[in-house]
């Protein structure tokens, strides 16, 4: 605001005007500027909003908003992958890690089948365990007093080695979901187990169970004629007549002459 | 820094809407304007730089909580040296003063240059030195009877025209006119003294 320069001329001699200017030269300290700048950004801060200020606040808002949840979201992500994906060995049971080693069958004498077996078909989980798995027993009871158990299906020590070595191979890999493990099944005898979670270790080991029952059935090789009987009493006897009638079955078109093979309790006994 | 001297390309009524309704840096604009005019009036009028200080701040807070109010009927310079003006009087009230608070306590009647002594013949000018001749107005300025050092620093400092201090100050238009004469005049002396 400029007073008119006729008030001026008229009341304020120019000598005393220029004088007075001269002397005006007092400003107030730069901390009183700060603090009365500051307040003034304060006040207008605090004051309503406009709806459409609020609105561009609000898209503004939003736009920086989303960036720690979905940085939250990955790392969740990840971690739960990596946990997946984690070995649990130290905290599997030995004994579901050595179930499958004995009650998986020896296969052939033909060390390429080891590597080149035919996967055998998925199972369902709650097909029955192993054969030679006592019932009644949990497995984890069990599974000691199969590992020292003298192998029915014994194999030449070479295989052995090399079931070993491509079990050891499989079983490596730890990636390996649950479901998909019969269809990669490790070879028979394989003594090291496959660090999985507890859960689809179970799974896995009841799935190779069942697939090596089958497996027995269909493409093995023929076991010496007393192991063989052995088995399909035992598994009679255990209740599994399912698979003892297939072994059975199998018997019979490995030995053309089975009947003069079979024992009489055996000879006549069909599945029912 | 007198209003004069600022090279205004907006009207400060237009920034102080635009404060109003939320642009801080129309306030900034303002304050750069005002703010040494305002703190010399204050200052002037208290004579303590410290009290000043405060009161300068109390002035602009005032403001600032008074903005949703301001309504461009007046000038903005008339609404901001009233409220620093209120203020000052509340402070003499504080401090048991009543300089401002009785209009007309110091009025003079007839020439107001008649009353002024005759500039002293035969000092030097060797005291003419420049910060001499500030401080020497300065406290010139601080001896003038309280109307008159009110009207003339609103007119001086504030750039207020005459309605505008006679409207703040309760006084007549020639009344202030005259108080302000007398302040020139004196002041005027104190700078011939000085020659």
């Amino acid at each position: 605001m400029t007073p008119k320069p006729d008030d001026r001329s008229t009341l304020v001699d120019p000598r005393v005007g220029d004088a007075w200017r001269e002397a005006s030269t007092e400003e107030p300290s730069a901390s009183v500027d700060d603090a009365i700048l500051a307040a003034a950004r304060r006040e207008v801060s605090a004051r309503p909003e406009t709806v459409a200020a609020w609105e561009a606040r609000e898209v503004r808002a939003s736009r920086r908003r989303w960036w720690p949840v979905a940085a939250a979201a990955t790392v969740a992500a990840i971690a739960v992958g990596v946990f997946e994906l984690t070995p649990t060995d130290k905290v599997a049971s030995p004994a579901t890690e050595t179930a499958p080693v004995s009650d998986v069958p020896s296969p052939a004498t033909k060390p390429d089948t080891v590597t080149a077996a035919p996967a055998p078909e998925p199972v369902a989980p709650a097909s029955p365990p192993s054969a030679l798995l006592p019932p009644a027993a949990p497995r984890q009871q069990a599974a000691p007093a199969l590992a020292s158990k003298p192998d029915p299906f014994p194999a030449p020590a070479k295989i052995q080695a090399e079931n070993a070595g491509g079990g050891a191979q499989v079983a490596a890999s730890p990636s390996m979901p649950a479901q998909r493990t019969p269809t990669a099944a490790p070879p028979p005898a394989s003594p090291a187990p496959a660090p999985a979670p507890p859960v689809a270790k179970m799974a896995a080991a009841s799935a190779v169970d069942s697939a090596s029952a089958e497996a027995r059935t269909k493409d093995r090789k023929p076991l010496p004629v007393a192991d063989w009987i052995g088995l399909i009493r035992r598994l009679r006897a255990e209740g599994k007549t399912d698979e003892g009638a297939k072994e059975l079955a199998a018997f019979r078109v490995a030995h053309p002459d089975h009947e003069k093979l079979l024992p009489p309790d055996l000879r006549d006994w069909r599945e029912k | 820094m007198p209003a004069t001297a600022i090279a205004a390309t907006e009207r400060d009524e237009d920034l102080m809407l635009a404060y109003a309704a939320g642009d801080a840096a129309a306030f900034e604009k303002l304050y750069s304007r005002h703010k040494g005019g305002v703190y010399r009036y204050v200052l002037r009028q208290c004579g303590n730089a410290g009290v000043a200080e405060e009161l300068f701040q109390d002035v602009w807070m005032n403001m600032l909580r008074a903005r949703a109010s301001y309504a461009p009927t007046a000038k903005f310079t008339t609404w901001l040296y009233r409220i620093a003006y209120n203020r000052l009087i509340d402070h003499w009230r504080t401090v048991g003063q009543v300089e401002l608070v009785t209009a007309g306590a110091d009025d003079e009647d007839g020439d107001p240059l008649a009353s002024i002594p005759a500039a002293r013949d035969g000092e030097p000018d060797v005291q003419a030195l420049a910060r001499e001749r500030l401080e020497r107005l300065r406290a010139a300025c601080a001896a003038l009877p309280a109307m008159q050092r009110e009207a003339f620093l609103l007119h001086q400092e504030g750039g207020l025209e005459l309605a505008a201090i006679a409207e703040l100050t309760g006084a007549g238009v020639e009344t202030v006119k005259s108080r302000i004469r007398y302040a020139v005049a004196k002041l005027r002396l104190e700078l011939g003294d000085l020659r």
